[in-house]
């Protein structure tokens, strides 16, 4: 109907949704498929990060680095697949990373300025 | 691109914007006036009658916006030229929602540094730490209070991971010209949205009214405040966790809120999809408004993949 | 030649008599003169106080306190406490010991009686006052600060007692002296308490029945507008023998498209007049607050002064979400697509909501004035205020929900300018060939794009706070300064979103009355970008006193410092551009030079405040005051005046009044700065800001301010005059009176229905140049 759809149809069916390999366990030409595998992927990830919780380590870091991780991970997975940007033209993910910067000025300059706070701004620059 | 446009080129006239407007200012003051008006000052309860004249007048003029797209074909009214590479590689409302998704991310980014700001100004609790009588020095997180359930915080983020899920297999199926594949994948959706909700509702009432750990304390003495571990909460929360509670408390349940109104927000404009796929159907040519959808979806549950581990785990 | 030789030695006459006329901060010993009978009550406490400038006036400094129980029964006795701080005596240590210091205090209705010695009641008289002071008294009242004594309550508890106290406290040092009389150097000060029975109420200051004054105005202005509405249809009615409904039907015709247009023109005309409207609402509050300003004022004077509070934080809030930012999106949503050589908007709907959320969120906004006071705690909130029991309610409620409506205002239409700007542009105009408004809307929206969610967020929370009663600012271990880090982040890139839009204006009116493209183009588009990215680091110079974390003040302080140079880069490229073309001095170029006169001395300002030692002097004092209207009037009005004069051809197609625009222009300039200027001095000499009265040293000087700002406010009635005169009786525009070469001006005036039937190619400015000659 409208030609702007029509065009980003043809747009679509020119690439092929290729996964990775190691994600799929193999090729795929089959897009469900390989986005229920993501899925799969994805439950996997949710199940060692509460399975790492339930430990209760002792170091902070170590949880951090845990949670934090993996929360990345799911979050490249959720934007890379779902939300298509393996496959988008890079205006997409060019937008997506604006606002990493404003995000670092707002985590640290709300985040860890109360005197002491965990990573406070003066100890990481060792004022 | 010539005289045959001029037809296509006038412009929409429609009084929903307006009245979506008015029906707001009429919402709020209800709520204002509901909560904090008054002879003294703390809600005048009449008041909350034209809360809800406003909330139907809100339904009203979304039904009167949408109600343009309900009989196209499509939801793409206008054909909108592009002049420019690079910027035209994706399409305009695309464009636009990935836009939007940026003021999202600043929204909950804000969220959360309020919280990282209030969680490293105070040690976490541990046994050997002096937390004073009640705990008040140190941060007894809602991730304790949720320990012994947390079965139910997995359920919603498998809920949510499975309904990001179907609606790229509802995408996929209307690329694949099957219209009720379509609708099926997108009452999925809901279902588990709303499911989402419910079981979120029933978790807040849970902690707040402090039926989430052992009615014996496990044999704990909670004045003495144990080790957490032993699902001990200690006594910050004896009365129940809400969000007068403590900050622990506020800011738990404001940011798992924010996140819940954003799914509710999602069910509503999923409840149009559900219905226009019923309808039309959505195919090959037309199915846009599935991945704009699908976007904001995706986001909601990107948004839940940061809130679960340093709300419900930690 | 002889005639524009004598007119400019006429304005520099005005300017040197202006400049020696202000005044050089001595007080004018007047004096307040109250008309009641005794000596205290006519003088105050100044027989104490003999030789000193402060002979006759009150002392803010001096705090008096009354402790009484909430209310009263009737015919009960109470003790009550009268208690006095600051002043002298609390500078130890005292020259001559140990007076502290006296009262006087007596009461409406009900009977006082002193308890000891040190509080008697002379014969004949209903007062009381403080013993010590006359030959052969007993009691040691004059070395005290606090009194106790007994009050019996009148028979009925419907009334409300008023206790009026004058207090003073000395410093000593006139003991031997004069007589036990008292000398310079002692400061006294009177303050009123009410005292309502069990029955009675206390109504802000009026009495029980009387209207509130903003309500007198709305009601005011409803008669007036609905006898005049009978009028005009009954007229219609009899004149054209129409019916009512014919009437009606006709009038709904012609409002009815403005109710649901989707034209980027109509919704860009809307958004104007809008603006504009609130602009002049927020000038009425300003002038109360200078009238309030005038002298040194107790509370209730002329408005309580909760009643003070309200009216700087509407004037605030108005002034910047309801007036400024509403012009600059009117400009934008009509230009834009005719620069852009779009056709409108991305989402014209979108862009019709975004408007309408404007009116209703204002009505919102200042519904508190009908529910007992307006939102009284500044525009920028701060908590623990705001979240607390003592700010107005459901005022600030509203003033927060109001804000809500706004911000999702701009937010969506931040998102419709970025798809649009990047997306819709004709062929040929690439990014860097945009004309420099549209430049400045693009980085203006992506500002707003990501700082008002931030705000959005931080009213979610404070509306949490009062309404659900969580924690984040209002609890115990709650951080205020959490608001402060909030809010600064939003609010320090918005005072960018208004000043880059007048930015962009003032480049494309220099450019086209200099008769040559802006000097460095590119350097003006990455200043502007430059000035948009370091904003979002710079919004902790706001809170340099709060004791914020040294190394984010360092970084801020550095950043802070460092945004002057783009700045200065754009206003020297300015410069460049007028130095290199040849000039024409009309009314939008006179404002523009006015501009850039105004706003470099609100930068120099800026820049002084940026430093931390200077800025821990001035934070909160009226320096600031004077700064930001330097850059807010003085950058933004004056450069949104110019495009007004400058874009008015085009959108109406009429030309306004030159000369009235000229003496317009003379007005205001001359007022303006007269009128601002003084709050340098006034803030150095201590002057805090958001007080309702302050020394009595000063009141010279804000005299002079508030009279000249209220010529400031008469002087714009010239512009709005010029405006209706020139919709009807200007002379025809054309399509392009001024010859400039942007798009806006390839079509007519005011642009068809379809702004462009042909989406049209832009040319080089030179090219285009050539064609028009």
């Amino acid at each position: 109907m409208s030609e702007e759809t029509k065009t980003k149809n043809s747009h679509d069916e020119h690439h092929d949704h290729s996964f990775p390999n190691w994600v799929t366990f193999g090729h795929t030409d089959d897009p469900v498929d390989g986005f229920i595998k993501i899925f799969a992927w994805l439950v996997f990830w949710t199940i060692l990060e509460v399975l790492a919780i339930v430990q209760e380590f002792d170091s902070f870091a170590l949880n951090m680095l845990i949670l934090f991780g993996i929360a990345l991970i799911k979050c490249w997975y959720i934007c890379s697949f779902f939300m298509h940007m393996t496959w988008d033209p890079p205006l997409v993910y060019q937008t997506a990373s604006v606002p990493l910067f404003f995000l670092a000025v707002l985590f640290l300059a709300v985040g860890l300025t109360t005197p002491g706070a965990v990573d406070d701004l003066a100890t990481i620059c060792g004022f | 691109m010539s005289d045959g446009h001029d037809e296509h080129h006038a412009h929409i006239e429609t009084p929903a914007p307006f009245l979506f407007c008015v029906a707001t200012a009429i919402m709020f003051i209800g709520l204002v006036m509901a909560t904090a008006g008054g002879e003294d000052k703390t809600g005048d309860t009449g008041y909350w009658f034209v809360f809800i004249i406003g909330l139907i007048g809100i339904f009203t003029a979304f039904f009167m916006w949408v109600q343009d797209y309900w009989n196209l074909e499509g939801e793409e009214d206008e054909h909108i030229e592009t002049y420019h590479k690079f910027w035209d590689t994706i399409s305009t409302r695309k464009f636009g929602m990935w836009i939007f998704l940026l003021t999202e991310v600043m929204v909950f980014s804000t969220l959360l540094s309020a919280y990282l700001r209030y969680r490293a100004s105070m040690p976490d609790y541990s046994p050997d730490i002096d937390c004073g009588l009640y705990f008040e020095d140190c941060w007894v997180p809602a991730a304790d209070v949720i320990r012994s359930h947390l079965i139910f915080g997995v359920i919603n983020t498998f809920a949510l991971l499975l309904s990001s899920l179907t609606v790229v297999l509802a995408l996929y199926a209307a690329k694949n010209n099957n219209p009720k594949a379509v609708t099926r994948y997108l009452a999925v959706t809901f279902v588990l949205g709303a499911m989402f909700l419910a079981l979120k509702l029933w978790e807040w009432n849970e902690m707040r009214h402090y039926n989430f750990w052992d009615e014996s304390h496990n044999g704990c003495d909670v004045l003495a405040g144990q080790s957490i571990a032993d699902h001990c909460i200690a006594p910050k929360y004896a009365n129940g966790f809400w969000l007068d509670t403590s900050i622990e408390g506020s800011t738990f349940y404001i940011t798992t809120g924010m996140h819940g109104a954003h799914v509710f927000i999602g069910l509503i404009a999923l409840g149009y999809l559900i219905a226009k796929s019923n309808k039309d159907g959505y195919n090959e040519e037309n199915h846009e408004t599935i991945e704009l959808f699908g976007l904001y979806w995706h986001y909601v549950d990107l948004v839940w993949v940061f809130v679960f581990p340093f709300f419900y785990l930690y | 030649m002889l005639r524009s030789k004598l007119i400019g030695l006429g304005i520099l006459l005005s300017i040197i008599f202006a400049v020696t006329a202000i005044p050089t901060g001595e007080t004018n010993p007047g004096g307040i003169d109250p008309s009641i009978s005794t000596l205290v009550e006519a003088n105050g406490c100044s027989c104490h106080n003999i030789g000193d400038g402060d002979m006759n006036n009150p002392n803010s400094a001096v705090i008096l306190n009354l402790t009484m129980p909430s209310n009263f029964s009737a015919g009960e006795t109470y003790t009550l406490v009268l208690n006095i701080s600051g002043g002298p005596n609390d500078i130890a240590p005292m020259e001559n010991g140990p007076n502290m210091g006296g009262f006087m205090l007596k009461v409406s209705t009900g009977t006082l009686t002193p308890i000891d010695d040190n509080v008697w009641k002379p014969e004949d008289s209903s007062y009381l006052t403080h013993t010590g002071g006359e030959e052969g008294q007993g009691g040691d009242g004059n070395n005290l600060r606090e009194w106790s004594f007994n009050w019996t309550a009148p028979d009925s508890d419907s009334l409300v007692a008023e206790f009026m106290v004058y207090g003073n406290s000395v410093n000593g040092n006139a003991y031997e002296d004069s007589g036990g009389m008292g000398n310079s150097g002692d400061y006294w000060n009177s303050g009123t308490f009410l005292l309502a029975g069990k029955n009675a109420q206390i109504t802000d200051g009026s009495a029980h029945g009387e209207l509130s004054g903003p309500k007198k105005v709305v009601y005011g202005f409803g008669i007036v507008f609905i006898t005049l509405a009978v009028v005009v249809v009954g007229y219609r009615m009899v004149d054209q023998d129409e019916s009512f409904e014919e009437v009606m039907k006709s009038y709904w015709k012609w409002i009815y498209p403005w109710l649901t247009t989707t034209d980027h023109k109509y919704i860009g005309t809307l958004y104007i007049v809008t603006g504009f409207a609130w602009f002049f609402i927020g000038g009425i509050l300003g002038l109360l607050i200078r009238w309030q300003l005038y002298e040194p004022r107790v509370d209730g004077d002329f408005l309580t002064y909760q009643e003070y509070n309200s009216t700087f934080t509407m004037h605030g809030t108005t002034m910047i979400f309801m007036a400024a930012m509403p012009i600059i999106f009117g400009f934008a949503n009509y230009l834009i697509p005719l620069q852009i050589g779009a056709r409108d908007l991305a989402f014209p709907r979108l862009n019709s909501f975004g408007y309408w959320l404007l009116p209703t969120g204002g009505i919102v906004l200042y519904m508190g004035y009908f529910t007992g006071g307006a939102g009284d705690v500044g525009w920028t909130g701060y908590a623990p205020y705001s979240s607390g029991a003592s700010a107005t309610r459901p005022g600030t409620d509203f003033w927060v929900a109001g804000q809500l409506m706004l911000g999702a205002s701009s937010t969506l239409t931040a998102v419709n300018f970025l798809v649009t700007m990047l997306r819709m542009r004709a062929p040929g105009v690439s990014l860097m060939k945009m004309p420099l408004f549209a430049w400045s809307i693009l980085v203006t929206v992506f500002l707003l794009l990501l700082s008002i969610p931030v705000f959005t967020v931080a009213l979610i929370l404070l509306m949490a706070d009062r309404t659900f009663g969580s924690l984040y600012f209002s609890g115990p271990d709650s951080d205020p300064i959490l608001w402060q880090h909030l809010f600064w982040y939003f609010g320090h890139p918005e005072v960018y979103i208004v000043i880059l839009p007048a930015f962009g204006v003032l480049s494309e009116i220099i450019s086209t009355f200099s008769r040559r493209p802006i000097f460095g183009y590119t350097s003006m588009v990455y200043a502007m970008a430059t000035i948009g990215i370091i904003s979002f680091v710079v919004y902790g110079h706001h809170m340099f006193t709060t004791g914020a974390d040294p190394l984010f003040r360092f970084i801020v302080m550095l950043t802070t410092m460092l945004v002057a140079v783009p700045t200065g880069i754009k206003i020297f490229n300015w410069l460049a551009t007028m130095t290199g073309g040849s000039v024409v001095l009309n009314t939008p170029m006179m404002f523009s030079l006015g501009t850039i006169i105004t706003f470099t001395i609100g930068g120099i300002t800026g820049i002084i405040l940026a430093s931390i030692p200077l800025d821990i002097a001035f934070h909160d004092t009226y320096f600031v005051v004077a700064h930001f209207h330097y850059v807010l009037i003085g950058g933004t009005m004056f450069s949104f005046i110019a495009g007004v004069y400058y874009w008015y051809p085009k959108m109406t197609g009429k030309m306004m009044n030159e000369r009235l625009g000229i003496i317009h222009f003379a007005a205001t300039f001359i007022t303006f700065n007269a009128a601002f200027y003084p709050m340098h001095n006034v803030g150095i000499s201590g002057m805090p800001r958001r007080y309702a009265t302050y020394d009595a040293s000063l009141t010279e000087l804000n005299q002079f301010i508030s009279i000249f700002a209220i010529l400031f406010g008469l002087a714009q009635l010239i512009f709005v005059y010029n405006v209706f005169y020139s919709y009807r009786n200007g002379k025809e525009a054309g399509d392009n009176p001024w010859n400039g070469w942007s798009l806006e001006w390839a079509t007519s005036s005011p642009p068809p229905e379809n702004s462009f039937i042909e989406i049209p190619t832009l040319l080089d400015a030179e090219e285009e140049a050539k064609k028009s000659e």
